[in-house]
């Protein structure tokens, strides 16, 4: 009898630990800042998806073009028609790997950081990266985040001589993202 | 000549006012636009599953009034985002609300309207720019008098 039950707690934990190992943020945040001598540009998207599954490590980020918000209309409108031509390649994603997850446990709380590898894709170009994240563990969440520089046309996006003094060569993109249990 | 130099100066003033709005244009507001389509969360959902490039061409980048249960509401920052969907499935509607356009934040289980920009699918629908609309928020108690 006592034998069933220590091997029912097993089964029980082993399922919740299963369960606890696929975690997803629908309301990621991602933003980009470009500093250029004419002006000075930010643009936040306050819908990324991200799934992060927490024993093997892999990391998929998605998010629509559209749903970056600038301040400006206007830039609003040349960003999605003419940079990153939003009716042809709506989505950004990213696909890689923690690949120092052997060394961390992110089922106990605690801060960590995450040593990202894997394929970033913007404007139908894919390109390798490599980034630092910072993750802390908490309440039942995994709080990430990771600020890096992209170079505009690494993605073949072309910026126009008019506009050239408004906007960075390389913009510095920052990713937040607040996962929960799936 | 006084005439002509108070032609010129107001052409150039209205000159510089039309380029100057050209520039701090502020967002289109949904506030005022009619939807191009009154639709429910669930088929909306079922549309872009059934076939995503269709459901896009049909629906991305217009303004969309939707109706659906709200399953979840997330506060950030100065932004409210309000998914509409039956707990029980993978997928939803994500409408991403401005604070300022949010009166009472709606509970989840109420039946709400929302219109808003829809910019596509990733798990959920999105819709961007949205404004709560007023109406009968009916809550869940009322639905199940209904039934």
């Amino acid at each position: 009898m006592r034998f069933l039950l220590v091997t029912l707690l097993c089964v029980h934990a082993a399922v919740l630990a299963r369960a606890q190992t696929k975690w997803i943020d629908r309301t990621g945040s991602a933003s980009f800042y470009s500093s250029a001598p004419m002006e000075d540009i930010k643009a936040q998207n306050n819908q990324a998806v991200s799934i992060l599954d927490a024993s093997s490590g892999e990391i998929v980020a998605s998010m629509l073009m559209r749903s970056f918000d600038f301040r400006k209309a206007l830039m609003e409108e040349h960003f999605n028609e003419n940079f990153v031509e939003s009716h042809k390649y709506p989505k950004a994603s990213f696909k890689g790997k923690v690949i120092n997850i052997d060394k961390i446990d992110l089922s106990r709380e605690g801060n960590y950081t995450l040593d990202i590898e894997g394929e970033i894709t913007i404007h139908g170009v894919t390109q390798p990266i490599r980034l630092e994240a910072t993750a802390v563990v908490a309440n039942e969440t995994i709080e990430a985040k990771a600020v890096f520089p992209l170079r505009v046309s690494d993605f073949k996006i072309e910026i126009p001589k008019l506009v050239r003094s408004n906007i960075a060569e390389v913009v510095e993109v920052t990713v937040a993202f607040n996962y929960k249990p799936m | 000549m006084k005439r002509v130099v108070v032609v010129i100066a107001s052409l150039a003033t209205v000159m510089i006012a039309i380029a100057l709005w050209l520039y701090f244009k502020p967002h289109a507001s949904v506030d005022d636009e009619e939807p191009a389509f009154t639709i429910s969360a669930s088929k909306l959902v079922e549309e872009f599953h059934q076939d995503e490039a269709a459901a896009d061409a049909r629906y991305t980048g217009k303004v969309l009034q939707v109706r659906g249960r709200v399953r979840e509401v997330i506060h950030d920052r100065d932004l409210y985002i309000v998914v509409l969907g039956d707990p029980d499935e993978m997928a939803g509607v994500s409408c991403s609300v401005q604070k300022e356009n949010m009166d009472a934040e709606p509970q989840a289980g109420q039946t709400v309207s929302i219109k808003g920009i829809c910019n596509g699918m990733l798990i959920d629908v999105v819709l961007d720019k949205a404004i709560m609309l007023p109406g009968p928020a009916t809550n869940q108690q009322h639905n199940e008098h209904k039934r």
